[in-house]
């Protein structure tokens, strides 16, 4: 998240949009209470009313799948009543900055849209050299101050955005126009330059095939409120694990290495990942940041000469996700499986064909507390053992406090954990394991060759029988590789040569610079000031708490909320309640607020230097299975741009007419592989079940507590039903329309065992992450038997 | 001594289930078999193994729909009617205000429970029901519940301090727009050592309106008090087996002796 959870007590709003903080992050709920107790208010928007709408102020009902659309209404609804920060747009956005004539929009495409087959039939990819800035012979992007211009990113965006007026994104949403015009006029009023609005969301924003457009979208309504960088706003993303945060910083995303640089392409040599580098802003360090990983990879073997060691970096060739990586499986590709700490054939999408798939195997290691579905998926109630030739290892993993170790939680805080006891049994921490692994593997290139041995057998790796985090940290934090020393800082690594420094993830650098008394081991809380709590543990990047910081000022370096200040410029300088997120050695007018851009802006529209393959406005799409259309994208139904697996797998809304939307419950975690084997939590919530409204109880004859099967063009599931009026049909497009909702933390294995909702949900996922659309697609329901 | 009391501001609830978890694990209560009936509320009734649990109550109004979650386990009545009724006197009432059945003496007739106006107590081999974490207390802890409670929903401390915290909220409440607000516990029977802010009227929160001690349970207590002595001999005569088996099972973590030593945290 831009902010973090201690901040959240300053929020005037906050909105729960595609998340249920309740349910997924109860503690974080401690803050959210402060906000209210000072007189904030909670604005909950989600299909069903959730534990979380319970303490709300403000519950509003959505459709699944139309995030985008309601986000939409909230930023025309700021434009046209006049509630957006002008100010804030003018100095912290691109909205002055003036586009190509040629980029445009019409009936669901941007220009630039020509088919690619390899997304699947009928699906696009955009040519962007339409999506460019207009700009002057030296390459400074041209501007109009004065947001007029009719090719300026401002005019643009409002008219993009005119067209999700309150009736439409109504008929769209499901959302009655009067609690729509409620939640507007509520968070829109954060748009005051005192106010602080906060977004906080998780899942259901996330999980479609046009998820991250739905945090695009986040991001741009925020911005125009005047909301990002300053206390108590901010883009908020609760995450979902204790670690995924760290999981993601540490490159554990298939398309991206340590510290978010890109994973390096399919023939692309040291020169050209360098001269992909973006041309201004803090990135132009990146190849500095990149050296620096290898030097910790590959310790004295990688110099100058053989460019760091480079080209012994794996190259992304194709779509490697897990999704795709399924597939891949399926048509036999894959050989092998390490799967550690995951439970695909329960979390995954159509896990009926991810079980299939594995059974492609020849080998499936399986790390985890206890035997799960994945490791158990030749005995599932779907499969015969004897058609399946897969040689499954399963390793006995050690729980998490029975090792020590970093986590970084959702607000990039890297806080050291200690070990409050012994692994049980034989089982081992990951590290140990991995450790084992690896010296398995080098071992096997040493003796017997192979081909290309060198990455394995040059690597820095040396940890003894039983290694120990802190030496992994110090590499991660980085040193110099003269004497050792552990470095301060990133700007350590950007103002010295390459191959003089040395971090594992440059954004980590500072976590554990002192291993006496390492950033990360600190516990000191403050007395006073805006809860940055700068001596307790470290953020990253910097020990910065809240991002963007330079946003919280105006032009002249003057707080928006003087009262709640995060930086400010007085008496020729610049004071602080954070750590400055810029130059701050700089005067006011002459800072970059967004320095990872090469704008030094933040993105209304995101077309030049921005990554997003489907689109530089967030356009809203139905989901790849819907019962309805949108009226706003012609003949274009779903995101154009998303991968489709399996073109067979989707349904028809005429065999499926409800709309099925999948989540969590506190009493459970992920797919339950712990709190289904432990007896307190099974007793709190012994079943699976699905939620429907009275009127669809009424309609299939069916009441609370009766069986139900819930059917997909994937599968087929039997579970309870929970008839509530917390769950009500939504008007779409002038049509009734019941949902279907579901917990997906059910499998085979374990002390409670039930049916899985992900039999049910489709292998398409987002066209930017691949995050599969698990919060919106179509079924059936019948009583059952 | 002072009284201590448990605060629960439901308003704060988010029925996380923490509270009833951390009861099972600091007594060390096996879990009940369960199933899914049709609600969130699990286990669905207290049991000589389930001490507390989170009540779900949902319905509509003009409003919209309403979920309203309470924390429910004994009261601590200032006036227990299982005290009162119990004819071997093995339910004490602490000098803090805990209410406290010694295992030991306790022969499992079940006359709590049909006395108490909220159906606290459960009998297996004897009467169980939440201890008010005395020896937490008394080691200037919190109770388990309140120390699970991460949104300060339940809170202990002194009772009159708690009831001023209580009317400040019910205050604030009503500015909200919860007309409705209101304690429970301040009066009722004489005074409860748990202490509700509520939302709204206690029926909604699966709360007795105006609880009374039964009739029966009163002339027990006032008028019949040589009559439950005789009555007490004859209970005892007939449960003398299980009296000798009940001194052999774990024996009740505090003794009368201990209650001087109590402190209020």
């Amino acid at each position: 998240m831009t902010n973090h959870w201690i901040d959240y007590q300053h929020s005037d709003v906050t909105i729960n949009i595609g998340g249920n903080t309740v349910e997924n992050h109860p503690i974080s709920m401690k803050w959210i209470q402060r906000s209210l107790d000072n007189g904030g208010k909670l604005i909950v928007v989600d299909p069903r009313f959730t534990r979380t709408a319970a303490v709300a102020d403000v519950y509003a009902p959505i459709r699944p799948g139309t995030n985008t659309a309601f986000l939409n209404g909230l930023i025309n609804y700021a434009i046209q009543n006049n509630l957006y920060n002008e100010e804030y747009v003018k100095v912290h956005t691109n909205a002055s900055c003036l586009v190509n004539p040629e980029f445009g929009y019409s009936d669901g495409l941007f220009t630039g849209a020509v088919e690619d087959g390899q997304r699947g039939p009928g699906q696009m990819s955009y040519e962007r050299d339409t999506w460019t800035y207009q700009k002057d012979e030296d390459g400074n992007i041209l501007k109009d101050e004065t947001l007029q211009d009719e090719n300026c990113v401002w005019q643009l965006f409002k008219d993009f955005y005119s067209r999700y007026d309150v009736k439409t994104v109504s008929e769209l949403t499901g959302c009655p126009e009067d609690k729509f015009e409620e939640v507007a006029e509520l968070f829109c009023s954060t748009g005051a330059p005192e106010k602080a609005g906060n977004i906080s969301y998780a899942m259901g924003m996330t999980q479609f095939t046009h998820g991250s457009q739905n945090v695009r979208g986040c991001a741009i309504l925020q911005l125009i409120l005047g909301n990002v960088g300053v206390s108590g706003g901010g883009v908020n993303a609760q995450r979902g694990q204790v670690n995924v945060q760290g999981a993601c910083d540490m490159g554990q995303l298939f398309h991206i290495v340590t510290g978010y640089m890109p994973m390096p392409s399919d023939g692309q040599d040291w020169d050209a990942y360098k001269a992909a580098t973006p041309p201004s802003g803090y990135w132009t360090n990146r190849p500095k940041f990149f050296a620096a990983m290898l030097k910790a990879f590959y310790g004295e073997n990688a110099t100058a000469d053989n460019d760091y060691c480079f080209d012994y970096m794996p190259r992304l060739d194709k779509d490697r996700s897990s999704v795709a990586y399924y597939t891949y499986m399926a048509q036999g590709e894959i050989k092998g499986l390490l799967c550690f700490a995951d439970n695909p054939v329960v979390s995954g999408a159509s896990t009926a064909r991810k079980r299939r798939a594995q059974a492609n195997l020849d080998w499936l290691v399986v790390a985890d507390i206890y035997e799960n579905e994945t490791a158990s998926f030749w005995k599932a109630p779907d499969m015969n053992p004897e058609d399946v030739d897969t040689e499954v290892f399963l390793l006995p993993a050690a729980a998490h406090f029975e090792k020590e170790g970093t986590a970084t939680n959702s607000g990039r805080w890297i806080q050291w954990r200690y070990k409050a006891q012994e692994p049980t049994g034989d089982s081992k921490s990951d590290m140990w394991i991995v450790n084992k692994l690896f010296e398995a593997v080098r071992d096997l290139y040493d003796a017997e060759g192979g081909t290309f041995p060198e990455p394995i057998l040059q690597m820095n790796w040396d940890y003894g029988d039983d290694p120990d985090p802190r030496e992994i940290c110090k590499e991660i934090n980085g040193y110099y590789v003269a004497d050792g020393e552990l470095l301060p800082g990133f700007g350590e690594i950007a103002a010295n040569d390459f191959g003089e420094t040395a971090s594992g993830s440059w954004i980590y650098t500072g976590f554990y610079q002192d291993e006496d008394n390492p950033n990360c081991k600190r516990r000191t809380k403050e007395t006073e000031g805006i809860g940055s709590n700068l001596e307790y543990s470290f953020s990253w990047p910097a020990n910065r708490r809240i991002v963007y910081n330079r946003a919280s000022c105006d032009a002249q370096g003057n707080p928006w909320n003087p009262d709640r200040p995060v930086v400010w410029w007085e008496d020729g300088e610049w004071k602080t309640n954070d750590v400055p997120d810029f130059a701050a050695g700089l005067p006011p007018e002459e800072t970059a607020t967004f320095i990872m851009n090469p704008e030094g802006l933040s993105r209304l529209w995101a077309g030049e230097f921005g990554s997003m393959v489907d689109g530089p406005f967030t356009e809203h799409y139905e989901p790849w299975e819907s019962i309805t259309k949108s009226p706003l994208t012609g003949d274009v139904e779903f995101n154009p741009v998303a991968t489709i697996w399996y073109p067979e797998d989707r349904g028809d809304s005429a065999d499926y007419p409800y709309i099925c939307t999948t989540y969590r419950l506190v009493e459970h975690y992920q797919t339950a592989t712990e709190t289904r084997n432990s007896p307190w939590l099974v007793e709190a919530m012994p079943e699976m079940f699905c939620e429907i409204s009275p009127s669809l109880a009424a309609e299939i004859g069916v009441e609370n507590g009766d069986m139900v099967e819930v059917e997909s063009k994937r599968g087929k599931i039997e579970v309870k039903a929970c008839v509530t009026p917390r769950v009500k049909p939504l008007v779409i497009n002038g049509e009734e329309k019941e949902i279907v909702g579901m917990p997906f933390h059910w499998g085979f294995m374990g002390l409670s065992t039930g049916a899985s909702a992900n039999d049910l949900s489709p292998t398409i996922g987002c066209a930017n992450t691949t995050i599969p659309e698990f919060k919106s697609f179509i079924c059936n329901i019948r009583r059952a038997g | 001594m002072a009284k201590v009391a448990r605060l629960i501001d439901v308003t704060k609830c988010m029925a996380c289930k923490g509270c009833q978890v951390a009861c099972k694990q600091w007594n060390q209560l096996p879990a009940t078999e369960t199933e899914f009936t049709g609600s969130y509320e699990n286990p669905a009734d207290l049991a000589p193994e389930t001490w507390s649990r989170v009540k779900f109550n949902e319905h509509e109004d003009g409003d919209g729909v309403k979920w309203y979650f309470n924390f429910f386990s004994c009261m601590h009545c200032a006036n227990p009617a299982c005290k009162d009724i119990c004819p071997v006197d093995a339910i004490v009432k602490k000098e803090n205000g805990a209410v406290r059945i010694d295992k030991e003496m306790c022969i499992a007739c079940g006359a709590c429970r049909g006395a108490c106006p909220f159906e606290i107590p459960r009998i297996d081999d004897a009467a169980y029901k939440c201890t008010f974490c005395t020896e937490r207390l008394a080691n200037n802890m919190e109770t388990a519940c309140a120390t699970a409670c991460c949104t300060g929903a339940i809170t202990v401390g002194d009772r009159d301090e708690k009831l001023e915290e209580a009317k400040a909220r019910v205050e604030a409440l009503q500015d909200r727009g919860f007309n409705n607000a209101q304690i429970y516990g301040e009066e009722e029977l004489g005074g409860l050592n748990v202490i509700y802010v509520l939302a709204d009227s206690p029926e909604l929160y699966g709360l007795p309106e105006d609880p009374q001690v039964s009739f029966s349970a009163y002339l027990w207590k006032v008028a019949m008090g040589p009559v439950k002595t005789v009555a007490a001999i004859g209970l005892a005569a007939g449960a003398l087996s299980s009296w000798f088996t009940m001194r052999k099972t774990e024996v009740e973590k505090e003794k009368e002796a201990e209650t001087e030593e109590l402190e209020v945290k």
